[in-house]
């Protein structure tokens, strides 16, 4: 693959200078009292989604959010109105209120932003550092800095949406063909999406392009089970490169399974999570528990157990955050938790949030690493984000990933005797203060005497199945963790564990993207119901 | 409302129409205004903001409709104007784009022969004093706060929502509509100890007189009181549990799509008219679908489709008696379309707390995450607090676990409360907007299992 990073179009790098404009107007004469940044959102998707009715859509947004970082209190103003007059106006309605909101207070606290010479560079992942060097050297404050994701712009339907929508129908017909009677219906979603986002403050300016592709394929039996395939990553139609006879093959074969499948009995048994449901248990166990707003907030049990010093897992429960995920597994791109700079202009890094059962400090935006929580104030992380401009900042997730361990799928098996795979994520939530968890799946696979038999079974009253256990058990019952890449069992590559296409709605709330991955793991027993 | 862009594209729209580049369009136009508060509470009891947003925004969601080759089929696209580019441009990407879907023809809906009575669905003060109404909701929560003992505050967050839309097409249909949204939310704990359990709730309202801050504050107080010491729940494939509105609306809301035309023609699962869904011995399910009840989420003169809203009922004593046939789908299924839309209204049973005497049960306050399969009509979730109450009345809290059930079998001998109450989950929210008004709880005897400790583990 010869890949390319997205570009940014001319139409939105024009910009630049009314965002730099704007960020004098937000600080004029207070910046010694006020930090500010202007951030420019620009969504532009395209959809195909074939099933027995057909539609095609274009999604566009764009929206400026003006933010003021006075003491420990962001005073925001977001529109999609981009005249100039106005927003210079919005601007001086928004500082006179962040100014008179900072002089009451006593002793307040002034947030400094970094230049790029105090970027550590060695720490950000390689398509990140050298999108930073220009000619090798660190840019100017002034000179806007361009991300972009690597995409292949030799593949046409990429770019096309009448061959994206043709693919759609493709699919779709595959999948009812391959089908025939056994199913009730089929379908295909392709989304092709571009984030783009422009930053400035008074020590930068720059701008990210995600591309990022999606293909939902699904069929539906006559009962109505649905089984699904989620294949998406951040690149263009080379991530759908994957979906072949053999795939829709499986798709069809699997439905026709769970719509003759048995019911388990509620109870405890012992589990091997693949990648997508192992994704959803770090998510949600120590994931958001580890967000900063939850720690200083009082919402979360992590800051306490932290002071205390308490293990929370055994010796291979280690989960990494990291934004800066860009080839996974055999994988040559990343995935839609991927980005370069958060909403609020922080580049990616990895963090690591329980080492073998110990806590680190949170996933923060800018405003909880400085107000911090009962262990005090600790490092910033590119966890500040947004649904979209018209919502909140808060602390969020990137990629949420176990590491790997070193064994295969089929060691795994062996080692489980008797009991289910669980493959393919049905949802999941959290509980922050109370450690609970629960990550559901679509159906379990059957392993007995060390093999997988490929006898499907669903929840006790047909449906869907949750693994729920409290964390502190759940972390401590790793039995053992596969290697990244079974045709690189020493990741030579260095890469990172697959992640998989997923999103998050916190406190069922605010929708942003999440992928969550790491290896197949072996878990003593799980809760299933 | 920018309804100089509204006449430039809709000018254009109707020469693409009378050139024949277009069979039709229709077009949504939302003005939108937002003043988003968020707390944090260093001192456990006061409101203290770390994040004050202010946002206005517009939107404008385009259909159009082309001309196939094929008799009887018309291409369709959906696209977001913006303002920042080209009008024709943008119009001339839909047309292009929607001769990549082929659909089967249908009439949209025109303007009605008597224009439906408006519903009020707008509170002015929202709309006019949005800042003034979050002060006063601020103080009202503050004092609220300060009268329930023995609470922690850990965070609250406000939204003070109000839009304006503007529905227009080719065929003459044009409304407007006004929606204004209260959206309030809490999570505290015991005071004066360390927790590991907290009350994370919110309430919503159209209306400021109907944001009940005291009542919401004086609910999550006494949900605070009971927390304590909890344990798993014992394992029991056939578990009684009792429920509240909120599970109750989603897991009615779940059951609508089957009572939609929609779901026969994309070939799903769906319920006929005389089907059966629950009976027994138990109450019987009496729903429908009402479009008029002033100041809730789902009330509007006009349905999605652009039909006159009606009201009408969907199931009487457990008996489908009749389904929403949408103005598309009917028109492919050969069905009359009749605009039944709205608000869930379930009928009251006879479930009161002294038929709870004497039965075991758990009672889930809160489910971590009710995931309800529409198609399979199947749920399940982590109980994130619950209630086990023995048949001699012994009462323990219960936390963790599984519990999933049928909803064929659960309105089965099921009871419903005789009390009423309501559910609006505003249309800003994340998950689709739901009104209901129905029976405070359910208690639910069959198709229920509960994944938990067993006791041989005790």
């Amino acid at each position: 693959m010869n890949t390319i990073p997205y570009p940014l179009n001319d139409e939105l790098a024009a910009f630049f200078p009314m965002l730099g404009k704007l960020v004098q107007t937000l600080e004029a004469g207070a910046e010694d009292k006020l930090y500010a940044f202007a951030m420019l959102e620009d969504l532009d998707q395209f959809q195909s989604n074939v099933s027995q009715t057909e539609t095609s859509g274009l999604t566009a947004d764009r929206g400026i959010v003006l933010r003021i970082l006075a003491g420990h209190r962001n005073f925001e103003y977001a529109t999609n109105n981009f005249d100039e007059t106005a927003l210079l106006e919005a601007a001086e309605t928004l500082r006179a209120e962040a100014l008179a909101y900072f002089q009451t207070l006593e002793n307040p606290p002034v947030y400094t932003p970094p230049t790029w010479s105090d970027e550590p560079l060695d720490t950000f992942a390689k398509p990140i550092r050298e999108q930073i060097l220009i000619s090798g050297k660190l840019p100017e404050a002034g000179t806007p800095v361009h991300f972009g994701s690597a995409y292949d712009p030799s593949i046409s339907e990429s770019g096309s949406r009448s061959e994206t929508a043709k693919r759609s129908r493709e699919i779709k017909e595959a999948i009812a063909k391959a089908g025939g009677e056994k199913l009730a219906s089929a379908g295909c979603m392709i989304r092709r999406k571009v984030k783009s986002r422009l930053f400035a403050d008074r020590t930068r300016q720059m701008s990210q392009s995600l591309f990022s592709s999606l293909y939902y394929l699904y069929a539906i039996t006559p009962s109505g089970k649905t089984v699904r395939d989620i294949i998406g990553g951040m690149a263009g139609a080379e991530a759908g490169a994957g979906i072949n006879d053999e795939l829709i093959q499986r798709l069809v074969e699997t439905a026709d399974k769970v719509e003759h499948a048995e019911r388990i009995k509620p109870g405890r048994y012992r589990i091997i999570s693949g990648p997508d449901v192992t994704g959803v248990i770090a998510h949600e166990a120590f994931g958001h528990t580890q967000e900063g707003d939850t720690c200083r907030l009082g919402r979360s049990c992590a800051p306490g157990l932290r002071k205390k010093g308490i293990l929370v897992g055994n010796k291979q429960a280690s989960i990494i955050n990291n934004a800066g995920v860009f080839a996974m597994g055999g994988i040559p791109y990343g995935v839609n938790g991927t980005h370069f700079f958060d909403d609020e202009g922080f580049i990616a890094r990895p963090q690591t949030i329980l080492d073998e059962g110990q806590l680190s400090s949170p996933m923060n935006d800018l405003i909880s690493s400085l107000v911090g929580d009962i262990n005090g104030p600790s490092a910033r992380q590119s966890n500040g984000k947004r649904e979209s401009w018209k919502r909140p900042l808060m602390p969020r997730q990137t990629n949420t990933y176990f590491t790997a361990g070193d064994k295969t799928l089929d060691e795994l098996a062996e080692l489980c005797g008797d009991g289910f795979i669980a493959e393919h994520a049905a949802g999941g939530m959290e509980d922050p203060k109370g450690m609970g968890l629960t990550a559901g799946t679509e159906y379990l696979e059957e392993v007995k005497d060390g093999k997988r038999t490929g006898k499907l079974f669903l929840g006790p009253q047909g449906g869907h199945i949750e693994l729920s256990d409290p964390v502190p058990r759940l972390l401590n019952s790793i039995l053992a963790k596969s290697v990244i890449s079974e045709a690189d069992p020493m990741n030579e590559n260095g890469s990172e564990p697959i992640n998989k296409w997923g999103g998050c709605g916190k406190y069922h709330k605010e929708g942003v993207e999440a992928g969550c991955g790491g290896p197949w793991i072996l878990w003593e027993s799980i809760t299933c119901g | 409302m920018n309804q100089n862009f509204i006449k430039n594209v809709t000018d254009q729209l109707t020469e693409r129409v009378e050139n024949g580049k277009l069979t039709g369009w229709s077009l949504k136009a939302t003005d939108s205004r937002s003043l988003q508060r968020l707390y944090s509470s260093p001192d456990g009891a006061t409101l203290n903001c770390h994040q004050s947003r202010r946002v206005d925004g517009e939107a404008f969601k385009l259909s159009v409709y082309s001309p196939s080759e094929t008799e009887g089929m018309v291409g369709t696209s959906m696209i977001d104007l913006v303002t920042y580019l080209p009008i024709d441009q943008q119009l001339d990407n839909a047309i292009e784009l929607s001769k990549c879907s082929r659909n089967k023809a249908w009439e949209q809906a025109g303007s009605p022969s008597i224009e439906p009575k408006p519903i009020e669905t707008c509170d002015p003060d929202i709309r006019d004093n949005p800042e003034t109404v979050a002060a006063d909701l601020e103080n009202r929560f503050t004092v609220a706060f300060s009268k329930a003992e023995g609470c922690r505050l850990n965070s609250a967050e406000l939204f003070v929502n109000y839009s304006f839309t503007e529905q227009i097409n080719s065929k003459g249909l044009s409304y407007t509509s006004e929606l204004s949204e209260l959206y309030l939310e809490a999570a505290m704990e015991k005071a004066g100890q360390e927790n590991d359990k907290e009350v994370h709730e919110h309430t919503t309202s159209v209306t400021v007189k109907d944001l009940d801050v005291e009542g919401f504050i004086n609910e999550c107080a006494l949900q605070v009181a009971v927390l304590g010491d909890s344990e798993e729940p014992e394992t029991v494939d056939g578990a009684t549990i009792l429920i509240s509105k909120d599970a109750l609306s989603q897991m009615l809301n779940a059951l609508l799509p089957q009572l939609n035309c929609l779901n026969e023609y994309l070939k799903l699962p769906y319920l006929k008219i005389d089907d059966r869904f629950g009976g027994g011995y138990g109450d019987s399910l009496n729903l429908s679908l009402d479009p008029t009840i002033p100041c809730m989420v789902l009330s509007s003169a006009y349905a999605i489709d652009g039909l006159p809203a009606k009201g009408g009922a969907l199931i009487e004593n457990n008996t489908v008696v009749n389904r929403v046939i949408g103005n598309r789908f009917g028109q492919y299924l050969d069905l009359e379309p009749n605009g039944l839309s709205g608000n869930l209204v379930v009928q009251p049973g006879t479930l009161e707390p002294k038929d709870l005497q004497g039965l075991e049960y758990t009672e889930v306050i809160k489910f971590s995450s009710l995931l309800i399969d529409s198609q399979k009509l199947t749920w399940s979730s982590e109980i994130k607090l619950g209630r086990h109450v023995a048949a001699d009345g012994t009462v323990t809290l219960v936390k963790g676990g599984v519990v999933s059930g049928n909803l064929k079998k659960n309105f089965i001998d099921c009871k419903l409360s005789s009390t009423l109450g309501t559910v609006n989950v505003p249309q800003s929210s994340y998950d689709p907007p739901l009104g209901y008004r129905g029976p405070d709880a359910m208690l639910i005897t069959e198709g229920v299992s509960i994944a938990g400790q067993t006791k041989e583990e005790n």
